[in-house]
């Protein structure tokens, strides 16, 4: 799909268009040398194309590590791109089903995981309070806010 | 009749030279280095010509000295420019005192700094020996010794990496124009004194134009291997057998690992030093990119008696910096009949 109609609502995304497409970004990437699926300089040109696969879930294999960010010749900010995919995936209902579980699960309880039952009995053992289930009022805000609710 | 001042004694401030004092105009040339040449005298050959660079040179100062019209004077500074046309005061520094100079018209033919990659630390230059810029290659090849920095033997394998200091926002933004044109040249001269040495190009895109062209095809031929590319890093063995460049081949998206002995990075242009100052003395413009603005047409300036031949507006390659230093010194002797 074309995401530059949508570029605009995203941090760091203004350079896309000044990109060579010279692949330092790909060629310094963790994930692309373990996963070759994940490619950022095509996804920056898949985006400069206006041909997009939002549902593809390889937009998701990005760690943040910034080091296509840091080295990019034209500033192009890819790091900022694979985000402003992802974001526009949640938002559309687009991303793979893993994540919109996790979601769920840090909506549910506050965290990235739910608290399993191993985890409860460790922390009496070594005398730790007990751990609820505690969302934020805050991050509910933020997931109004930014349409991640309605994403899942 | 007033004279002539050219500022830059490199090829284009020796083209505007020689045909200054072919039409009797009385001109001098001023160099801040001890020799003439500039940039061109540090390559052996020039692209895409081929030509002997000091033959280049040596043949137009020999006739620039018997038509004893033109004053050259090497090794100095310029200290203050007053004045305006056809009335410059000129005052220069040199190893032998202060000079003061009246000129009629001033030809900026100023040229440019190669870029310093220093700043560039995943390429590991400055860290690796046997990472080099194409002007330390271009210079070893003039001496006739291609070798490598770490252990003084010949390697067997050369990578250049392009863009070096141009097209990048952080450095340069503008292409230099003239480091596609060296590295074909340069790579096709490696193979022709080292058929058995492996010689990579990692390019974003190859400008070659007009006759160029034919070097690029030719490099080709002889087994230059071409990868489009700018690599993310580059690693030395351990031992320092050799280097190893991380990079992805756009062509295909493989993640490549290139070994080689030796780096060179084609460097691109940068303004030279002082390009600030007298922009300023002048009251001319230029550009972003730092050098020197032309107004309407090339060798224009907005000031009057003003001109610019050859890099000094911006990256050339040799037959437009000859071009342009002839240009120049047609509108200096218009300017010069008021």
């Amino acid at each position: 799909m074309d995401l530059r109609p949508e570029l605009k609502d995203y941090y760091g995304t203004e350079n896309v268009y000044v990109c060579y497409q010279c692949g330092t970004c790909t060629g310094g990437c963790p994930v692309h040398r373990y996963l070759p699926e994940y490619n950022v300089r095509q996804i920056v040109k898949d985006i400069i194309d206006g041909e997009i696969d939002l549902s593809d879930k390889s937009l998701w294999y990005c760690t943040t590590c910034y080091i296509c960010y840091e080295r990019c010749p034209q500033q192009v900010k890819p790091l900022y791109l694979v985000q402003a995919a992802t974001n526009s995936a949640f938002k559309k209902g687009l991303a793979p089903e893993s994540i919109k579980e996790m979601n769920r699960i840090v909506l549910k309880c506050g965290r990235n995981s739910e608290i399993t039952s191993i985890a409860r009995k460790q922390r009496k053992t070594l005398g730790l309070p007990e751990l609820k289930d505690n969302v934020s009022e805050d991050y509910k805000k933020i997931a109004e806010l930014t349409g991640l609710s309605k994403g899942l | 009749m007033g004279s002539v001042l050219i500022l830059g004694g490199g090829i284009a401030g020796i083209q505007a030279a020689l045909n200054l004092s072919q039409i009797g105009i009385e001109t001098f040339l001023v160099e801040r280095e001890e020799e003439l040449g500039g940039n061109l005298k540090n390559l052996g050959s020039t692209f895409p010509e081929g030509k002997q660079a000091s033959d280049l040179i040596e043949n137009k100062l020999k006739e620039i000295r018997s038509s004893q019209k033109a004053t050259i004077i090497t090794g100095a500074e310029l200290s203050s420019i007053t004045g305006e046309s056809p009335d410059f005061k000129t005052s220069l520094k040199t190893l032998k005192g202060t000079r003061e100079i009246e000129c009629g018209s001033i030809i900026l033919a100023t040229g440019f700094k190669p870029f310093d990659p220093t700043s560039m630390k995943h390429y590991g230059f400055g860290k690796y020996e046997d990472v080099v810029t194409a002007l330390d290659l271009a210079r070893m090849m003039k001496d006739g010794k291609l070798i490598r920095n770490s252990n003084g033997k010949e390697p067997a394998s050369v990578t250049f990496i392009q863009c070096i200091g141009s097209r990048d926002l952080r450095t340069h933004t503008y292409c230099s124009c003239f480091c596609c044109m060296y590295a074909v040249h340069l790579a096709t001269a490696i193979k022709e004194k080292y058929p058995q040495c492996m010689i990579n190009i990692l390019y974003m895109d190859i400008r070659t134009p007009f006759c160029a062209e034919l070097n690029y095809e030719e490099a080709r031929r002889r087994g230059v291997r071409f990868y489009r590319s700018k690599p993310a890093r580059i690693l030395a063995s351990e031992g320092n057998e050799h280097l190893t460049i991380q990079f992805e081949d756009t062509l295909d998206g493989e993640l490549r690992f290139l070994n080689s002995e030796l780096v060179v990075l084609s460097i691109g242009a940068s303004p030279p030093d002082g390009t600030d100052s007298l922009s300023s003395s002048l009251k001319i413009d230029c550009e972003e990119s730092g050098f020197f603005k032309c107004e309407k047409a090339p060798v224009f300036t907005k000031g009057k008696g003003v001109f610019i031949a050859g890099s000094a507006s911006g990256p050339k390659d040799i037959s437009s910096c000859l071009a342009e230093g002839s240009a120049a010194a047609a509108q200096a002797a218009i300017s010069l009949k008021g």
